[in-house]
């Protein structure tokens, strides 16, 4: 645990997603919207890249992603999807 | 040759004896520019692990980190290091890492001042700023969580170790289930932050705040992986420090 003080840079990638989700929620211009979803998607693209049993397993052509919001009303937790990304192509290298 | 005169001269190694109540100006600013250099440099390393294009911005940062560190022309450094974070916020169409980025340049901007300012005064002003921004960061952090009935009820806190977005590790979200233990923490932190400017009256009280505050720091990074906000806060401690030896020592 101690180590995670100095050297922790999957979770801040993890955090930054979490931020670029919440900027897609907060109405936002159509240039920060696509860089917010560029950012999700080519994390996830390179996840899948490393994880090849992953892609394996998978074995798509295509990518898309949702967001999906937890929040509590009364005492109940409810959950929503908020938001689809567009569809994006496995072959290409990288999001531009 | 004048490059050189300042290279490890300004380590500031006499810091950690130094610390105690009293601490000057000059010692105050080199501090805090090595803690930022460190907290800058570790920064710079876990962007290069995942940095595409972008590589060359996150060496030169942390080549400039290095500098800032041992003191090597270290205005011209913090001039450099804050037009790297602006091309960051273009490059992250904001701030990467939230809190922990944005009290980073906060340092900087008031460290370029520091070192630009045409007289003493202004210096003090700029560097004193960044002591109050920093107080004000922990109590807004209060007042916002003790007007929000969640957290007064303990039920924010509850949420987060339960649903949250946060990396917690499936053991830690155990912690769930025990309501009356996250009311009590939940409670300590308000009541913490919002009491936090009250120790600037007091040397041991300011020097106790602040090892409680960095202690919170550090949990929050080994429990929610927040490590970045861990470093860089605490380079902002020697402001405080530093203004309450300025304006509540009179001896």
């Amino acid at each position: 645990m101690l180590r995670r003080i100095f050297w922790n840079p999957e979770w801040n990638e993890s955090l930054f997603l979490v931020s670029c989700a919440e900027r897609l929620m907060q109405n936002p211009t159509e240039f920060s919207a696509k860089h917010s979803e560029d950012e999700i998607l080519n994390r996830i693209i390179r996840d899948l890249k490393n994880n090849s049993s992953i892609l394996d397993l998978v074995a798509a052509e295509y990518l898309q992603f949702r967001l999906m919001f937890v929040y509590r009303e009364d005492s109940q937790l409810q959950q929503e999807i908020t938001y689809h990304s567009r569809l994006q192509s496995l072959v290409v290298e990288d999001v531009e | 040759m004048s490059l050189f005169l300042n290279f490890d001269l300004n380590l500031g190694l006499n810091f950690g004896l130094n610390l105690g109540l009293n601490i000057d100006f000059i010692e105050a600013i080199r501090l805090t520019e090595v803690l930022m250099g460190f907290a800058f440099a570790q920064q710079s390393l876990e962007y290069l692990k995942f940095a595409g294009r972008e590589r060359i911005l996150f060496v030169v940062r942390l080549a400039l980190a290095i500098l800032l560190v041992i003191g090597f022309q270290s205005a011209w450094v913090l001039v450099l290091l804050l037009l790297i974070g602006l091309a960051m916020l273009h490059r992250f169409q904001g701030p990467y890492n939230g809190g922990s980025d944005r009290i980073g340049l906060l340092i900087l901007c008031c460290l370029c001042l520091v070192h630009f300012a045409p007289t003493q005064y202004w210096k003090e002003v700029a560097f004193g700023y960044l002591a109050l921004q920093t107080i004000l960061s922990y109590f807004m952090s209060g007042w916002v969580k003790i007007v929000n009935t969640e957290w007064r009820t303990g039920r924010a806190l509850c949420d987060v170790f339960q649903f949250s977005a946060y990396p917690i590790s499936e053991s830690l979200r155990g912690c769930s289930s025990s309501p009356r233990l996250l009311f009590l923490m939940a409670w300590s932190v308000m009541l913490f932050e919002m009491l936090f400017p009250l120790s600037l009256f007091s040397d041991v009280g300011l020097i106790i705040a602040l090892i409680i505050a960095a202690s919170f720091h550090f949990t929050n990074a080994c429990v929610f992986g927040l490590n970045r906000f861990f470093l860089i806060w605490i380079a902002a401690y020697p402001s405080i420090l530093w203004l309450q030896s300025r304006v509540f020592t009179t001896s």
